[in-house]
């Protein structure tokens, strides 16, 4: 968690999929400060997906941000969409469903609320705070 | 009286044997029961992942998603210790680690909502052929392999 399920009407080459894979990885935790070891991913296509749209991303988020971080989540990650897969904005849809995160199990453990992952057991190595976090792109990879 | 709950999963393709995902799927009802109650019936529906489908930390993952809903307000103590059972069960089975198991256990509602979210994405015009569609490949898998699964792209869901 998060899961982010990214549906296409056609199947996408392997380099674009990890080119979102990781642009998603970037955005999430450069607006969240969550971990990035369990932000997954995945693709699926041949779903006959509302006719005008060319990508649909479903988005399963720990409940507890303030709305205006999940509106940039949601406006962030439909543009890189939109960018990566060189369509038009509004060919790109994204849905987002909260899940309080105490109904998760990840690593072994009950997730941490949002913003208290430095204080629980969970494994993954909580990202530098926003200001502070470097994505990928950035960082020259 | 019986009642239903879906089970969601999404399993990496061919790394689990049918015949594993049987029994995963027995002990899962048993211990649902055991929790919940015996009037409790586990409908499962499992979606394979093809290599390079599914990613965590921008790398390829080996990690299966799933969702096993219980009943609205159910306390946190007992969902908690429901979700350390199955957990295990699925670990104790697959041999998969901590990290390669990915387990929600949502209230019915919410479970009930993400299953909405996921059929509003589909063309209204081709909602009812596609669920059409997707039951023949799972009824198909049904009995021909003992478990409802299908490939998570309906163009090669067969």
């Amino acid at each position: 968690m998060p899961l982010y399920t990214i549906s296409t009407p056609a199947p996408l080459t392997a380099q674009t999929r990890e080119r979102l894979a990781r642009a998603v990885v970037d955005i999430h935790c450069g607006l969240t400060a969550a971990p990035p070891t369990f932000v997954n991913v995945m693709f699926s296509h041949g779903l006959p997906i509302r006719r005008h749209l060319q990508a649909h991303m479903l988005a399963n988020v720990r409940k507890g941000r303030s709305a205006s971080t999940n509106s940039e989540l949601r406006e962030q990650m439909a543009q890189s969409l939109s960018e990566i897969l060189a369509i038009e904005s509004a060919a790109v849809e994204v849905a987002m469903l909260e899940v309080p995160a105490r109904w998760v199990m990840e690593g072994g453990v009950v997730l941490p609320e949002p913003g208290e992952e430095a204080d629980s057991k969970w494994g993954g190595e909580v990202a530098p705070h926003p200001d502070q976090y470097q994505p990928a792109a950035a960082a020259g990879e | 009286m019986t009642d239903t709950v879906r089970v969601n999963g999404f399993l990496q393709e061919g790394a689990q044997p049918d015949r594993l995902v049987r029994e995963i799927e027995s002990s899962i009802q048993s211990t649902y029961r055991r929790f919940f109650g015996k009037h409790w019936r586990l409908r499962y529906t499992w979606f394979s992942l093809p290599p390079g489908q599914s990613f965590v930390a921008g790398e390829p993952s080996r990690t299966s998603t799933v969702q096993v809903a219980v009943p609205d307000g159910t306390d946190d103590e007992v969902r908690h210790a429901f979700m350390r059972e199955v957990c295990d069960i699925w670990m104790a089975r697959t041999g998969c680690s901590e990290n390669e198991i990915v387990l929600s256990v949502p209230d019915s509602s919410y479970a009930k909502r993400f299953m909405a979210s996921n059929i509003d994405r589909i063309d209204p015009r081709r909602r009812a052929v596609t669920a059409l569609r997707m039951a023949r490949h799972l009824l198909w898998s049904r009995l021909r392999r003992g478990i409802a699964v299908m490939s998570i792209n309906l163009s090669r869901a067969g």
